[in-house]
């Protein structure tokens, strides 16, 4: 006589077997998804570009806040490949559409929205951000000092997450307006020198 | 000795196993990719929806940039990260070894580890070569690694690299049977303040602070650290003599100067006091004493990267070693060690090209005693070396050749040169194939050339060199995102093994040792997880017929047969972690040892109050009340059972 076996305990039990059952099951079925669960970096690091486009605004005399369209463009050699056609392209920020564009020289990249300078030009940094002083670009870059050293937005990875730092001084600086909730997302830095 | 950095791809590809789902945290997240995992079919999600705050919660799959993976995909790597060791309840270095497949990990007495993989154990196991921040911790008097001088903070690692097999085509002699790389993380990495208390039965205390802050482009931690170690027990469980005290304390700055440059300085300072017992009987006396041997040391060191672009960079490092063993009739010393080395890598089109070269200088100065002496007592000699490595590739993103060799001038024993020749094929994502050959070699040290002692051998100043031809293969296999499987096989062989011969070392050992590792990691769910190892090894010895070393009559049995760990880690909830780790160890026997085969079982239950403050309890060894881990050897140390043990620790970061 098990007189001692609570029915509601035997309930309990087998709900959690079950649930333990549900939960394999359910991730059976996921891993053999052929949904990538997981975004590339790339990918994410262009969804960052895209919220970068929508939450900072152009001075209004500005060439950038005339043209009918956000031009982003990428100086060097480009890490995204197409994947940043697939995440922004067509999208819109402050009403206009968003169009992608590629340099291999500096000069052609003086009239864009953003500019993303690839690791190709990390011998090159100081003199692009000095030539851009004036151009209100917004400098996004991946070098490990890049915001130290001038450039306005820094995207690195930690902990196999994206983050980014701003260098305020630099966006002072070429009159753009960064939203407070880009401002509160990131960590700022200011020049070294 | 800095080609650490080019594993770093390696990790991400194991990695990848480990990581939590983002739904785990997210339930936006979940629910939008949950949609689109069971309805959408070739849709993106549309990450321009995603708010920004969320995006930042997305864990990513790394692109690799500036190392590609293929270079050590080639060889059987295998990657402990920060997080395996602490989740390990490992309190030192070996202890977290442990936890790779193949390596050979006994904990002689409280103070004394063998740490080997692919055979050949020992105290002074001289085929494995040991590297914490690039600076090589192998003993250059006696070779292989004194671990009671080998500490640092555990949860300061970034990452261990465990090469096995040979990799004396990168990193010298030496590197016979694997190569350990020890990474602790960078200074920005460990900003802010961390204090850790704890104590229990075996582990009696233990204490270590750290502080990381920065100034102008310099970013610092310094810390410092405190345990005293309990004494294991001896056969009829009492206590030892073989407590360990150790205090260590050292900064490590990281100048981030510029996009191009990174400037990184590490020092340290250490004093250890440990106990051994002594058993020496030979017709004159015996002898059987409890000691305490006093260790110091210290180290500088600063490395220089220099990005020339993002295809080149070139890397200088120095470094200055410094330690002193008080040790009463066996092998006191000291040593002086200088360093210096220069890597250049560059990538082309199809292929990637890394030389380098470096020189080492040595000074050291042994305690002669009744019992063991070194004639001369006190000698300088030097390494040089130079090496170049090419990685080709065939076809890109599939099929790479990588071929390379290392030349190095001893002072002590001559020139050797160390080639290896690679080839890895990847299949899509999902896996690859690796199959190499290399030669390495071990070359004699002070104690093969110069030892005096009535009690096991004179030394030979033309005791050759080891050498070590090794064939090996291996395959890495996902099938599914959360199981990762990594198998490597080798066949290596060995000529002019060193032997005991009555009167002189000499080179009259043949062998043939071969075998497999295998590891698996699962992802059972976002919340449990294990990882597992298993290894086999053969082995057969040759003697040349006049041999008559007493220590290689029987040798066939000197490493495990099988061994194998199985860690299990479960979270539940954000709180609550535990661990369980069982291993276990076939037995050892041969004319100098003799070790039964055990089973045991560690465990580790976390509990974090909160970001800033975490509890933990660990039982080690719990299965036996106490075991021998690795009995007997050439040295006539008295070997303690390891006991059961226990202790707490709290965690806070402020």
């Amino acid at each position: 006589m098990m007189v001692w076996i609570d029915k509601k305990f035997v309930f309990h039990i087998l709900a959690f077997v079950l649930r333990i059952a549900v939960l394999l099951l359910c991730n059976f079925a996921a891993a053999d998804q052929p949904v990538q669960l997981q975004p590339s970096e790339y990918e994410i690091k262009a969804a960052f570009i895209y919220n970068f486009a929508k939450f900072v605004e152009w001075p209004p005399e500005s060439e950038q806040a005339a043209r009918d369209s956000i031009i982003i463009g990428i100086l060097g050699q480009d890490p995204f490949g197409s994947l940043m056609e697939q995440v922004i392209g067509g999208k819109t920020a402050h009403g206009k559409t968003i169009s992608i564009e590629r340099y291999q020289s500096l000069e052609q990249a003086r009239h864009c929205h953003i500019l993303f300078i690839s690791d190709s030009k990390l011998s090159r940094l100081s003199h692009i951000i000095e030539q851009l002083a004036d151009k209100h670009i917004l400098t996004v870059g991946e070098m490990e000092t890049f915001a130290r050293e001038g450039g306005m937005i820094y995207l690195y990875v930690q902990e196999k997450r994206i983050r980014f730092k701003i260098n305020m001084d630099a966006a002072n600086a070429a009159q753009l307006k960064l939203s407070s909730k880009l401002l509160k997302l990131a960590e700022i830095v200011r020049n070294t020198e | 000795m800095i080609r650490g950095r080019m594993m770093v791809a390696i990790h991400q590809h194991r990695g990848n196993c480990q990581n939590r789902y983002p739904f785990q945290r997210n339930w936006y997240l979940m629910f939008l990719f949950l949609c689109f995992g069971l309805f959408g079919s070739d849709d993106r999600i549309d990450l321009t929806e995603i708010p920004l705050e969320e995006l930042m919660r997305i864990e990513v799959t790394l692109a690799s940039r500036h190392q590609e993976r293929f270079t050590d995909a080639s060889a059987a790597v295998y990657v402990l990260t920060g997080e395996d060791i602490i989740q390990s309840g490992a309190t030192s270095i070996p202890e977290a070894l442990r936890m790779v497949p193949g390596m050979e990990v006994g904990h002689m007495d409280a103070n004394k580890w063998a740490v080997s993989v692919r055979g050949f154990n020992s105290i002074f196991a001289n085929k494995l070569l040991v590297l914490i921040d690039g600076r090589t911790i192998y003993n250059p008097i006696f070779s292989g690694v004194i671990w009671d001088a080998q500490d640092v903070i555990l949860r300061d690692v970034k990452q261990i690299e465990v090469v096995r097999g040979p990799g004396g085509s990168l990193w010298g002699s030496n590197a016979v049977n694997g190569v350990i790389n020890i990474i602790t993380k960078s200074a920005e990495e460990t900003q802010g303040g961390y204090i850790c208390l704890g104590g229990g039965t075996e582990e009696r205390q233990f204490s270590s602070i750290r502080y990381g802050g920065s100034i102008g482009k310099w970013y610092y931690r310094t810390f410092a650290k405190f345990f005293s170690r309990s004494e294991f027990v001896d056969e009829n469980g009492k206590p030892a003599a073989d407590s360990w005290h150790m205090f260590k304390t050292g900064l490590r700055m990281d100048g981030l100067m510029n996009v191009q440059n990174r400037m990184t300085i590490i020092t340290d300072y250490y004093q250890n006091n440990v106990g051994q017992t002594l058993f020496i009987q030979n017709k004159d006396y015996t002898l059987s004493r409890d000691f305490r041997n006093q260790i110091f040391g210290g180290y500088f060191l600063a490395r220089w990267r220099h990005l020339v672009s993002d295809k080149t960079q070139w890397i200088l490092q120095s470094y200055l070693d410094f330690f002193k063993r008080e040790e009463i009739l066996m092998i006191g010393g000291r040593v002086l060690t200088w360093d210096v080395d220069f890597q250049y890598s560059k990538e082309f089109k199809f292929h990637r090209l890394t030389l380098g070269g470096g020189f080492r200088d040595t000074w050291d100065k042994f305690n002669n005693s009744e019992y063991i002496q070194l004639i001369p007592m006190n000698k300088n000699y030097y390494i040089a070396n130079g090496f170049f490595q090419d990685d080709i590739k065939l076809i890109r993103d599939k099929w790479y050749l990588i071929w390379g060799s290392k030349f190095e001038y001893h002072s002590l024993s001559g020139w050797e040169i160390q080639p290896s020749l690679r080839s890895a094929y990847h299949f899509e994502k999902e896996g690859m194939i690796w199959i190499g050959i290399s030669r390495a070699v071990r070359t004699p040290v002070r104690i093969d050339q110069n030892i005096v002692s009535e009690e096991f051998i004179a030394g030979n100043p033309d005791v050759k060199s080891e050498e070590l031809l090794a064939l090996e293969m291996g395959a890495r296999y996902r099938p599914v995102k959360r199981l990762y499987i990594d198998a490597s096989f080798f066949s290596n062989y060995y000529d002019n093994l060193v032997t005991f011969e009555p009167v002189v070392a000499m080179n009259k050992k043949q062998g043939h040792v071969y075998g497999f590792e295998l590891a698996l990691d699962y992802q059972v769910a976002g919340w449990m997880k294990i990882r597992s190892g298993y290894s086999r090894g053969q082995s057969n010895f040759r003697l040349d017929n006049d041999s008559q070393d007493p220590y290689s009559q029987e040798m066939d049995r000197e490493m495990p047969r099988y061994q194998g760990f199985l860690q299990t880690h479960i979270s539940i909830g954000s709180q609550w972690k535990w661990t369980v780790n069982v291993r276990y160890v076939d037995s050892l026997i041969g004319s100098r040892i003799y070790t039964e085969a055990y089973l045991n079982l560690n465990s580790r239950i976390s509990y974090s109050l909160s970001d800033a403050l975490e509890f933990s309890v660990v039982g080690q060894n719990l299965l036996e009340d106490r075991h021998v881990e690795f009995n007997g050897d050439w040295i006539p140390f008295k070997v303690s059972r390891v006991p059961r043990g226990m202790y707490a620790q709290m965690n806070w970061w402020f």
